[in-house]
Parts: structure tokens; sequence; C-alpha cells
């Protein structure tokens, strides 16, 4: 019991759980196009992507405590001062990854 | 041999970083689907249901992104830095939903067919040419062009939901009053026609 609420509590940490719970409600959405779905698809799957951008940001937060000297490891290296070591002083979750 | 660098997943820094390579082209696409879907009268149901899903899903990824970069301290020097990546999906949403609403896909497109329309409508009020089915006239598809009611219409296949749609020329003034069809004037001896299933 224990263990399972370990792992549902592990899956809800990661975005991309998130992002196809997003992505499910929206192909519902377009195989089953009854009017009951709009309310749920209208909250759900924003409230999906919240939740996975949220997740986003708390997981680039914890790997930038954990690897400070890779500057969250994204591996933008706009104002670096030094090769490898970015300058991550403004706390910017960087913009190397994009979508 | 020093250790690869450590990287956050893909997914993590996609929902972190601004929008680009993806969701940019995507909103150009859905941009143009929409406006493709409303340039003939009564507009092009299945392009418009797809624009409007995938607009739908725009929305959905881009808003909570932008919204949870501006709540969080760590999220808000990303919004600044690349600001007009940030600012083109609204822009691009703003234009087409501002031309859409103005009706000028359809003008553009039929200011653009009008000559070409024109000659075929002379073609076939004077016999020269056959009235018939599917043809593609200036940048239009045409479903038939028949003549009626001292003028030309113009059938516009796909258009509409279950009514149909077309152009018609009539070069002597008004058309004629018909129970299932309505006419709305356009410009010239140009009229929209609509009937009613």
């Amino acid at each position: 019991m224990a263990a399972n609420v370990v792992r549902l509590r592990r899956a809800l940490g990661r975005p991309g759980v998130w992002v196809a719970v997003c992505a499910v409600t929206i192909v519902a959405l377009v195989m089953f196009p009854a009017a009951a779905l709009w309310p749920l698809v209208a909250a759900a799957a924003p409230a999906a992507m919240f939740a996975a951008v949220v997740t986003a940001y708390e997981q680039a937060a914890a790997f930038r405590a954990r690897y400070p000297e890779y500057g969250g490891g994204t591996g933008d290296r706009e104002g670096t001062a030094r090769p490898g070591h970015p300058e991550r002083a403004d706390g910017d979750t960087p913009g190397a990854g994009e979508s | 041999m020093t250790p690869p660098e450590p990287r956050l997943p893909l997914l993590t820094r996609a929902l972190t970083g601004p929008p680009g390579r993806w969701l940019l082209p995507l909103g150009a696409l859905t941009g143009l689907l929409l406006l493709y879907s409303v340039s003939a009268p009564g507009g092009y149901f299945g392009p418009a249901l797809l624009g409007g899903v995938l607009a739908l899903t725009l929305a959905v990824i881009w808003i909570p992104r932008f919204v949870v970069g501006l709540a969080r301290a760590d999220g808000r020097p990303g919004l600044r830095r690349h600001w007009a990546r940030w600012a083109a999906v609204p822009l691009m949403a703003a234009v087409v939903a501002g031309l859409g609403s103005a009706g000028v896909p359809q003008d553009v497109r039929f200011a653009l067919s009008r000559a070409s329309l024109e000659q075929a409508a002379q073609a076939v009020s004077t016999g020269a040419e056959p009235e018939g089915g599917s043809r593609r006239i200036g940048l239009f598809s045409v479903s038939s062009v028949v003549k009626t009611g001292g003028g030309v219409s113009f059938g516009l296949p796909d258009t509409g939901f279950l009514d149909t749609h077309g152009f018609a020329w009539f070069p002597a003034g008004a058309p004629p009053e018909e129970p299932e069809t309505s006419y709305e004037h356009l410009e010239g001896p140009w009229y929209e026609w609509r009937r009613t299933w």
C-alpha cells in the first residue's frame, strides 16, 4: 500500500504524466465530440497542463540545486562566464529547451 | 574521460523554455488553416474543425506555460529574454481573429478570382461554354456552373455544414426570389448565395 502511494506520488511528480493526461483529454474530445465533454476538456486539459508546467519548473529547480555547476543542466550558454559553468545569478530557467 | 554533463529531460526543458521550433510553426499552420476555412461563403467545415482543435491545443499548451512562467521568479527572466517568441503566438491569434472576423480572406480570394469568374460567367451565359460540373476558376474549386434566372450560379464544394453556398452573377440586376435560396450582394453584379438544406 505504502509502496503504491510512493509510486503514485513519484508518477505525479513527472511532467510527462500530466502532459499525457492533457493529450488524452483533447483526443477524447476529438473522438467523442459530445457536448458533455466540452466542460470536462475546458477544465481538465488546462489543469493538467498547469500541473505539467509546475512540476517541470520544480524539477528544473531541484536540478539546479543538485547540479549548480551545470546551471540547471539545460545547456544554455547564454551569459556564460566560463565554459561549462553558466551564470545563473538571475535564477533563470534557461531557454535552451524550446518547443 | 570527463562524464557527460547532466541534463534535464527534454520535456522538462521544453515546458520551461520559450515557444520555439514546434509551437511557432504549429501556430502559423493553424492560423493559415483557419484563414483558409473562412475564405469562401459558408466556410469550409473540415479545415475549420481541424483548425479549431489545433487552436484549442495551442491555447492549452501556451497559456499554462506563460502564466506559470509569469508567476514564478525562476520563470520571469526567461519570459523577458524571449519576449518576442512568447508574443508571437497571441499576436498570430489576434491577426487571424481580426482578419477572419473582417472577412478579409474571402474578400481577397474573391478579388483575385473575380476576373476569371466573370469570364466564365459571360462564357456560360452566352453559350460559348457549356454549363457543367467541377472545375477550377481563379482560386476557387467550383462544383457546378449553371444558368439561373438571367444569371450564372457557381456552386462551391465542401462549404457550409448542411447548407450549400456559392457565388452568383446577375448582370441585369437583383437575383429572383427563390424559396430555399437566399442572396447577399457582394459588389457589382456579384452575389453570394446560400441554399438551405
